[in-house]
């Protein structure tokens, strides 16, 4: 059953107020239509100083259901200490505002801060509340350097 | 030479363990390609699992399988427990240039670094059928079967191995040490 219109403007209010409490991964993504947005999440005290994740994208339509079709969406992390952890970039996603839920069929993108991995793929979902990313079709991963030497030197 | 002289060493089951290489920082365009046909990350664990025609590409080796897991760091540094399972086969290259050919049901890579001195082992086991590895002089057979990744040594348990004759071996009546004098 298709939420009403009234169940979805509920859904978002509530989203709001979680986003104004600061409780939801639901502030990292515009809950209206927005354009090159940038959205920042912070470590907890003692760290609260430090970014911990920065989401942007060019384009954010809200869908039916609590949904944001998000456009040329680049998800970077960080450590405590600042250094970049992972770059996940995808042309075209779906999110959910209220699981944390991304997905597409598209391409996607992986790598490390220190660009030595980096693994693609196409259609992908990621679920927020436990970093877990799945890619569907044909993963590809480069990894430089030497650190994965399954090799005689 | 230094293969069959570990095979020898290792007839009585134990296994050879390195604790001779320094760290060495690898070069830098030194590369790694793997291919699958799904793949999930867990940002949690720092872990990469590939499923589907899994296919491990270096200037060195060639493997193959169903399953491989890849436990990364978060620093960025060096795997340390990379897990090949179902139909795992390597090809690898020796210090003579020649390809090592093994088959097995699992293979294990380990790295470890211990007062500053770096451990790499490759461990092929998983049961029946057992891993092999053939080369252009011998093929072994056995339980379980340990690439050292410093010593480019083979060891191994419960193994039996079978020297091959080659053209220039002496006849039917050659020993088969001769083909490494």
């Amino acid at each position: 059953m298709k939420p009403g219109a009234a169940t979805i403007r509920l859904m978002l209010g509530t989203a709001a107020v979680l986003l104004a409490a600061g409780l939801n991964y639901a502030q990292q993504i515009p809950a209206a239509r927005a354009k090159n947005f940038t959205s920042h999440t912070y470590y907890e005290p003692p760290n609260e100083r430090q970014m911990k994740l920065k989401l942007s994208g060019a384009e954010a339509s809200p869908l039916p259901g609590g949904l944001q079709d998000i456009r040329e969406l680049t998800i970077e992390t960080y450590d405590v200490s600042g250094k970049t952890e992972a770059i996940v970039k995808a042309p075209q996603c779906t999110y959910s505002l209220f699981d944390g839920v991304a997905s597409s069929p598209g391409h996607i993108e992986l790598k490390s801060g220190d660009g030595r991995f980096f693994t693609e793929g196409d259609g992908f979902l990621w679920r927020q509340a436990d970093s877990l990313l799945i890619i569907s079709n044909h993963v590809h991963t480069v990894i430089k350097g030497g650190t994965f030497k399954f090799s005689a030197p | 030479m230094k293969i069959v002289f570990a095979l020898l060493l290792a007839g009585s089951c134990s296994l050879l363990w390195a604790q001779t290489n320094a760290p060495v920082e690898p070069p830098a365009d030194q590369q790694t390609d793997i291919t699958a046909a799904h793949g999930r990350f867990d940002g949690i664990k720092y872990q990469m699992v590939y499923e589907g025609n899994v296919l491990v590409q270096d200037p060195k080796v060639k493997l193959t399988c169903e399953k491989l897991i890849v436990d990364l760091q978060k620093d960025g540094g060096h795997p340390t427990n990379i897990l090949a399972l179902t139909n795992v086969v390597v090809d690898v290259l020796d210090e003579k240039g020649q390809t090592n050919h093994v088959t097995a049901n699992r293979a294990t890579y380990t790295y470890t670094v211990a007062n500053a001195t770096t451990n790499e082992m490759i461990t092929f086991d998983g049961g029946e059928p057992k891993p092999r590895v053939e080369n252009p002089q011998l093929i072994m057979e056995g339980d379980v079967l340990t690439f050292d990744l410093g010593t480019k040594q083979f060891s191994g348990e419960g193994f039996r191995t079978i020297f091959k004759q080659l053209p220039n071996a002496g006849g039917t009546n050659g020993s088969p040490f001769q083909l490494f004098k």
